[in-house]
């Protein structure tokens, strides 16, 4: 317990003791966090731009003649389907009156029945929006009793598909590649700040000091480096975020949870990055 | 009793030098001088007592612990046991005058009220209480010797090892510098000074241990 305390207090003190060392290693922190919060924060953004595009994906199930309670049972029958979200019933008078409304009056003036087909509108739950699960659920649709047709737009699912899969794959790759620079480049500089340290460390070690007594402190020292390098990236990219919107609205905003993910991964970053660093320092 | 005993070490480096044969021993309470020209294996003898190097054969043993059987995790409690001052110093240069001599509590976990006033009483001891708040950079030499004699003594260790310790120093300093290794010497601390200052050596009428290609003689 003392040497815990040991740590924190010398922890603490550490980073008055390093002063312009200490800010160049929380500023490097920084800015590798903003490079890469502003990549996950763009990735949020477009994963959300995809999922609300799939969320307005509809199928168009059109009805045979029948009274409005066999329609109401066939909408029911829809609704419980797997992977149905909602349905909204377009009645023949309605779907007449929306191509009025697209076409004008004169469109229609030689017609004297309503041809239209009363549908319904099948909302589908965004996960169900691919070529496999929509097909199946074409086919259970199209075997409800009371059902024509079932029309859907094919083109729009492989588009959303081949755009998921290059965004997936892109920001996985990137992602990690631009994890591990960050990881590398906070890594190395807490190195280089515990390289210049050697003299101390040596001299520590000299007198005695076991090394959670030297170790402690430094860990600490760097993790709170990196809490504060992550604190400073967050409030950076709330602003960023907020001057952002304007040019890109599908940025997502920076939340209180964000920016504590943020700092507990700074925070890692300086335990593990000193961790390797102290690693082949202390010789016993 | 017997507080380092070196029984037939003998410590070969790949260039050929290190130390042919060393059997010797000092006591408690003792002062005893280490001399031979640079290079003639002083260090390597300090290096083999407090364990950071192990002897190529032989065994050297200091309080209760023997470099044959010494685990990894027993040489900071060895050390602990031993107060070292080295002709550079070696201050921790981001820490002042009074915690570079409290960290050597620190390490054997003393209370802070202890170590207040044990490191108070240590640095008035050796003079340099004035400069407590003072850092390492900012101490003439013989200051920075003082307070290292302080780290190494504040903690009443068995041996204080000092390594060349007025080898930086101008001779007023230096002897300053003696006559306090003497007082500390006179207090009950056994002192095992490394030095090629014979001159030192001859004002003294303390024992002699003389490193002679790589043999140590009385």
């Amino acid at each position: 317990m003392r040497l815990f305390i040991y740590s924190i207090v010398d922890g603490l003190s550490g980073l008055k003791r390093s002063g312009i060392s200490s800010l160049l290693t929380i500023l490097t922190i920084c800015c590798s966090l903003v490079l890469l919060g502003a990549f996950y924060i763009i990735r949020q953004g477009l994963r959300e731009n995809l999922q609300e595009t799939r969320s307005r994906f509809v199928l168009e199930a059109f009805l045979l003649d029948a009274e409005p309670e066999d329609h109401r049972k066939t909408g029911e029958k829809i609704l419980h389907l797997a992977g149905v979200d909602s349905i909204e019933y377009v009645s023949k008078d309605d779907a007449l009156a929306r191509v009025r409304e697209t076409f004008g009056d004169d469109y229609l003036a030689l017609i004297e029945d309503n041809p239209l087909p009363a549908s319904f509108h099948v909302v589908l739950q965004p996960s169900y929006v691919n070529r496999d699960s929509v097909a199946r659920i074409v086919a259970a649709i199209a075997g409800v009793p009371g059902v024509e047709d079932v029309v859907y737009r094919a083109t729009l699912i492989d588009l959303l598909n081949r755009y998921d899969r290059l965004v997936g794959a892109g920001f996985i790759i990137f992602g990690i590649a631009l994890s591990i620079l960050g990881f590398v480049l906070i890594s190395n500089n807490i190195r280089l700040t515990i390289e210049a340290k050697r003299d101390i460390i040596e001299t520590m070690e000299l007198v005695g000091a076991s090394r959670g007594l030297i170790v402690g402190p430094l860990l600490i020292q760097a993790m709170i480096e990196g809490g504060l390098g992550a604190l400073f990236a967050g409030i950076v990219l709330s602003v960023l975020v907020q001057v952002g919107t304007i040019f890109i609205p599908v940025l997502s905003p920076v939340t209180a949870t964000s920016i504590g993910v943020l700092v507990l991964v700074g925070v890692l970053f300086g335990f593990l990055g000193s961790f390797n660093a102290l690693g082949w320092r202390i010789r016993y | 009793m017997k507080i380092i005993r070196f029984n037939n070490v003998r410590q070969s480096y790949p260039n050929g030098e290190g130390i042919q044969l060393a059997d010797f021993s000092v006591g408690r309470g003792e002062f005893v001088f280490l001399v031979g020209p640079s290079g003639a294996g002083k260090s390597t003898i300090l290096k083999l007592i407090i364990m950071s190097e192990r002897p190529s054969s032989g065994t050297v043993e200091v309080g209760e612990y023997i470099s044959s059987s010494i685990r990894p995790g027993q040489v900071p409690l060895l050390r602990r046991q031993i107060g070292m001052v080295f002709q550079d110093f070696r201050l921790l240069q981001d820490r002042n005058v009074y915690e570079n001599v409290a960290f050597s509590l620190r390490v054997i976990g003393k209370s802070g009220a202890y170590i207040k006033k044990r490191v108070l009483r240590v640095l008035a001891d050796v003079g340099i209480s004035h400069k407590r708040y003072q850092m390492p950079q900012n101490l003439s030499g013989g200051e920075q010797q003082r307070v290292a004699i302080a780290r190494a003594i504040v903690n009443e260790p068995l041996v204080v090892l000092a390594d060349e310790p007025t080898g930086n120093l101008d001779p007023e300093t230096a002897k300053d510098i003696m006559e306090l290794l003497v007082k500390i010497n006179i207090g009950g601390t056994a002192v095992l000074m490394a030095t090629h200052n014979y001159h030192l050596v001859e004002q003294t009428g303390f024992r002699v241990l003389k490193i002679d290609a790589g043999v140590i003689r009385e």
